[in-house]
């Protein structure tokens, strides 16, 4: 039952589902992968060697509802740390993507310029957004764990 | 909920207060109801592409300038008939629909406009007719919800400069507008701005008492208006579009334009022998920027080294300086934005 649950994007099942099923009960499936850090904007970083993947949570694609654009960083432009590296727009809403970590973008999503919505149905994974070539990797230790940053979300 | 403070904004300069507003969302965390007005200008969503949008020529001959917001949504012209409000909160708070709501019932409790209701995409409506659009900004922890109120605009002028002669052979992608039928909340109820005001501001913050805020107070505002002012954020930020233009006996070239609208690539459409022609509209087009007088400049130049298609280059130079924009670039100074360097009330 968790495991179906799961695979369905948050949003869908908050509109359709009775209560007992709505996302803010939904969160104790544990749907974020441990593999990655979050910070408290819905921005995660995944570390494989010293280049980060970032994406945007569950949780944020969700409050976002459907993407219509993408709009990327230049690869070999610089990413620091708080600062917007790139801009996700949903219906009328436009929503500023922090670089969790400072660093050189060394890579984009070429598929969220046909497929924004890849955001929407796999915000952790074909979802990604950019790569960082980072350049003080233990930045990533103030960053969340993912039991913290759920924590965050039953807070609200 | 924390109480929210009302702040006013005293400039009518469509950049001093965009950049205010901008600032104000993060710099502060309180809860706030923001409220300017504009004197007119053509106000892009952030994706989108002002060649599709407006027709930039007119604008220019008109000072009306054109503006790109940090907020999501489709294009909006302001002048000083329409009212603009902005509501800030944390993200957490965020929520699409409250504030149309609430202005919407101000009209019809305070002001007797029976018809007022919201639309399913949080646009304010009397009888069908739009009277506000909305638009949202997410930005690290914190939100806003903006929007138009069209009080007593010149609706007849406001759609001209919409009226993009571009619009059908180009290709945008980023927002599409929705176009509407829009109306005046003074058609159906004869109310001044300063009334409307008060009454939104109490519904909001349980008090008509507001604070004029001047935009110098603002943390960061001289550079975020700088910014936003700049070639670079407002055409600089055009997502790759592409643009087709007919010539003659079905032939047709397609001019494709990478983000920050400079040609990238050049397509020509036509029957037979065209490889060596093709090349040669690359050479001459590739890294110019989409302005019709820049691209016919890079064509007549090229026209003269080769000879046997000088004329057919000569013949696509006179129909892109026809049809595409030229000089539209405004500086702020030279528009009615900068024209009006009064701080004023409303």
């Amino acid at each position: 039952m968790a495991t179906l649950l799961r695979s369905l994007p948050l949003r869908r099942v908050a509109q359709s589902a009775p209560a007992f099923m709505r996302p803010s009960l939904l969160r104790h499936f544990s749907s974020y992968p441990s593999d990655r850090k979050y910070n408290s904007s819905h921005e995660w970083a995944k570390l494989d060697g010293d280049v980060a993947t970032i994406g945007i949570t569950d949780h944020a694609q969700a409050a976002l509802g459907d993407i219509v654009f993408a709009d990327l960083p230049e690869v070999g432009s610089s990413a620091v740390s708080g600062e917007r590296a790139a801009t996700v727009e949903s219906v009328k809403a436009a929503a500023d993507i922090y670089a969790p970590l400072d660093g050189e973008v060394v890579g984009v999503n070429e598929k969220l310029e046909e497929t924004p919505d890849l955001i929407n149905s796999e915000p952790h994974e074909e979802g990604w957004i950019f790569q960082i070539k980072v350049s003080d990797p233990s930045q990533l230790d103030a960053l969340m764990g993912s039991d913290d940053y759920e924590k965050t979300l039953e807070e609200k | 909920m924390s109480a929210t403070r009302v702040l006013l904004l005293p400039s009518r300069n469509v950049f001093t207060n965009l950049a205010a507003e901008e600032r104000l969302l993060q710099s502060t965390n309180a809860k706030t109801l923001l409220f300017y007005i504009n004197t007119p200008c053509v106000v892009l969503g952030r994706t989108q592409n002002a060649f599709n949008e407006a027709d930039v020529s007119f604008a220019k001959q008109q000072q009306i300038a054109i503006v790109r917001r940090r907020s999501g949504g489709g294009t909006v012209v302001h002048d000083e008939g329409n009212l603009n409000f902005c509501w800030m909160t944390s993200r957490d708070e965020y929520s699409p629909k409250k504030a149309a709501l609430m202005i919407s019932e101000v009209l019809r409790n305070e002001f007797n406009v029976s018809g007022a209701h919201v639309s399913d995409r949080a646009d304010i409506m009397i009888d069908g007719m739009k009277i506000s659009g909305a638009a949202y900004r997410i930005s690290g922890n914190r939100a806003y919800h903006h929007g138009t109120l069209l009080v007593k605009s010149d609706l007849e002028q406001l759609s001209r400069v919409l009226r993009s002669p571009l619009r059908g052979d180009l290709t945008a992608s980023g927002t599409k507008s929705v176009r509407s039928k829009v109306t005046n909340v003074w058609v159906h109820q004869e109310v001044g701005m300063q009334q409307l005001v008060e009454a939104i501001a109490k519904r909001f913050a349980g008090t008509e008492h507001m604070r004029t805020l001047s935009p110098y107070e603002v943390d960061g505002f001289e550079r975020e208006r700088q910014e936003i002012m700049s070639h670079g954020w407002v055409y600089g930020q055009t997502p790759r579009f592409q643009y087709e233009v007919e010539l003659d006996q079905g032939r047709r070239i397609t001019l494709h334009a990478k983000k920050g609208s400079v040609i990238e690539n050049v397509e020509l459409h036509a029957g037979g022998e065209h490889e060596s022609k093709q090349h040669g509209l690359r050479d001459a087009l590739v890294g110019r920027a989409f302005d019709g007088g820049d691209l016919a400049q890079g064509l007549r130049a090229s026209a003269g080294s080769i000879a046997e298609s000088g004329a057919f280059f000569r013949g696509i130079a006179d129909v892109l300086e026809a049809r595409v924009p030229q000089q539209f670039w405004q500086r702020e100074e030279d528009t009615h934005a900068g024209a009006d360097e009064n701080l004023i009330g409303l």
